[in-house]
């Protein structure tokens, strides 16, 4: 028998349940597989302490294979342990491609699985196609996401990619038929002992609902410039159901503690069905997380400034009287 | 305690001119006349960190890059900050290196240059922004690493805890030196360099080293050739929207708007 080539997708975990970002790159892996001449296998991976309940949400998930490897010490997050199993399970079975959502984990996993097996990865991908030659190719952003770059791994394997949770869509696939299941056990941890002890967790600090789940989205950039107006903006939201977010600017100044709300090419990727941009130059790794969006109104004094050519509504503006008009309004 | 701290710097093009890059037509090759090189800004942190470890600990810092020879003007700025040295590693036949050919070559110079007890770098370059060289050089290297770091502390007895953002967490690790760590904005405010730290820097050792300087280096690994990633085409990213713009006094606008965000949200 011939094996058929196979796509990973390693389907990270978020408290026992597959992240968001597994079906999203798996709509991709199903679109991908359309345009590829020959027959492909997708796979899922995961890497658990126990991943008997998980492993039943992707049995139907439309794969072909579901590897479970298990192994306790993979209950919490350490680097060194998950790159470990993934890269030794790549090795053995060689997928033709690897790919993992650039989370929080995953944005650490994939190049050290990358170092590990040598190869190729393309990093932040925001599309992955077949291009007029037959090679694969990756979208990448550089320099902000002001430009797109090809990305292309011709000679190693597996061939990897990662992509920002948001970036694809997730789409129907019919499932038309259960995914195998093998479990095995990640042996190569029983005689390792990682050089990272985890002694403790924190929760994060955060203000309100998460930006990527809202679909009213209220952001703030350099122009915000003070803590009245900032606070205006967060009671705005609050009447609107809508989560705040921000640039880095709002960090750098003071204004905001953490990166958390933090949107664009290095921060979150938001597609609300409004999104209103205050204050906000628009530089290209702030649009490229919210460019999805539904409906973008964008407010700044700089009747020049790049947000307005990726809006629909654009208002050369104060963005404190503004707001405070919105608020009499709304 | 007197620690041997290394960090890595990288020269990019100002991120504050990005939106004055531009593409040739025909060519599609980038056009980046009139754009200045600095510190990749993640790097400065990198570097303030290793100031901070250097003022309660005592220790000696080396600056190390890879990059054009242009580099050794943002090494001397880098050395303004506090760093006692710096290597550059510049060589035509490193040009076009991806991640893991410049981690390589990173890692290869640190070795050189070494033993550090801590290896610190930007968690990501401005221009390229894959996040991917603090782990790879750490892999490479076979000593432990960790990225997104926005809090470190340091015992007398060199074992260090170091926080790492997650998903709406943070978790944190303790680990012993030798440590590679990438390290996120968040982690420090960085210093202003002085009058002061700008004319020490002057006469502060500057090394160049070319490929010739290397005894063992696997040439298979380095630049463009050595890349297992290659880059195609550069397209201008598009995300093009006609907006209308909304005029009158705020309180004009304001009802405006109204009008257009109520039925988006379901209200009446």
């Amino acid at each position: 028998m011939i094996c058929k080539k196979e796509i990973w997708i390693y389907a990270e975990t978020e408290s026992q349940k597959i992240a968001p970002s597994y079906y999203e790159l798996l709509g991709k892996a199903h679109e991908l597989k359309e345009s590829l001449n020959e027959a492909y296998e997708i796979v899922a991976v995961i890497l658990s302490d126990s991943a008997e309940e998980v492993s039943k949400e992707l049995r139907s998930s439309a794969v072909d294979r579901v590897y479970c490897l298990e192994h306790e010490k993979l209950g919490n997050y350490n680097p060194e342990y998950y790159a470990a199993v993934l890269s030794e399970f790549a090795k053995k079975h060689k997928p033709e491609m690897l790919w993992i959502a650039a989370s929080a984990i995953g944005g650490e996993l994939a190049p050290s699985v990358a170092a590990l097996l040598n190869t190729g990865l393309a990093a932040h991908c925001v599309d992955i196609l077949i291009n007029d030659k037959g090679e694969l190719v990756h979208l990448v952003p550089a320099f902000g996401g002001k430009l797109l770059t090809e990305i292309l791994v011709p000679k190693t394997r597996p061939i990897m990619a990662s992509v920002k949770p948001g970036i694809f869509r997730e789409r129907e696939i019919a499932c038309s038929k259960e995914a195998e299941l093998v479990f095995e056990r990640a042996e190569i941890l029983d005689s390792m002992e990682s050089r990272f002890k985890l002694v403790e967790e924190q929760e994060m600090q955060s203000s309100g609902l998460p930006v990527e789940k809202a679909e009213v989205v209220l952001a703030g950039g350099r122009g915000i410039g003070n803590t009245q107006t900032w606070e205006k903006l967060k009671e705005l939201a609050g009447r609107l159901d809508g989560a705040v977010g921000y640039t880095r600017s709002l960090v750098d100044i003071g204004l905001e503690e953490n990166e958390l709300n933090m949107i664009g090419s290095s921060g979150k990727s938001v597609r609300p069905k409004l999104y209103m941009g205050f204050g906000i130059s628009g530089a290209s790794h702030h649009i490229s997380g919210i460019k999805d969006s539904g409906t973008i109104i964008a407010v700044n004094t700089d009747d020049e400034a790049d947000i307005f050519d990726s809006s629909d509504y654009k208002i050369v503006a104060d963005c404190d009287r503004i707001l405070s008009a919105l608020l009499e309004v709304l | 305690m007197n620690l041997k701290i290394a960090v890595c710097v990288k020269s990019v093009p100002n991120p504050d001119q990005f939106s004055s890059l531009s593409l040739d037509p025909v060519s599609k090759t980038l056009i980046r006349e009139g754009i200045d090189s600095v510190i990749n800004p993640a790097d400065l942190h990198a570097i303030e960190l290793a100031v901070q470890l250097k003022e309660q600990y005592g220790a000696h810092i080396s600056l190390i890059s890879m990059g054009p020879q242009q580099a050794q003007k943002e090494l001397r700025m880098g050395l303004a900050y506090g760093p006692d040295d710096a290597f550059l590693v510049s060589d035509r036949e490193f040009g076009g290196a991806d991640s893991l050919a410049t981690s390589y070559v990173l890692a290869k110079a640190l070795e050189k240059a070494g033993p550090f007890d801590l290896i610190i770098l930007g968690n990501e370059s401005a221009d390229g922004a894959t996040a991917h060289v603090p782990s790879q050089v750490g892999i490479i290297m076979g000593l432990p690493n960790m990225t997104d770091i926005v809090g470190f502390s340091l015992d007398e007895n060199g074992k260090t805890r170091v926080k790492k953002r997650l998903q709406g967490r943070y978790a944190i690790y303790e680990a012993e030196l030798p440590l590679v760590i990438g390290v996120a904005k968040d982690i420090n405010k960085v210093r202003t360099a002085g009058m002061r730290g700008v004319l020490g820097a002057k006469n502060k050792p500057l090394t160049v080293w070319s490929v010739e300087n290397f005894e063992d280096l696997d040439k298979t690994r380095i630049g463009l050739s050595g890349s297992p990633t290659q880059g195609g085409e550069y397209h201008t990213a598009s995300f093009g929207r006609e907006a209308t713009e909304l005029k009158g006094s705020p309180e004009e606008i304001a009802s405006e708007l109204s009008n257009i965000i109520r039925p988006i949200l379901g209200r009446e």
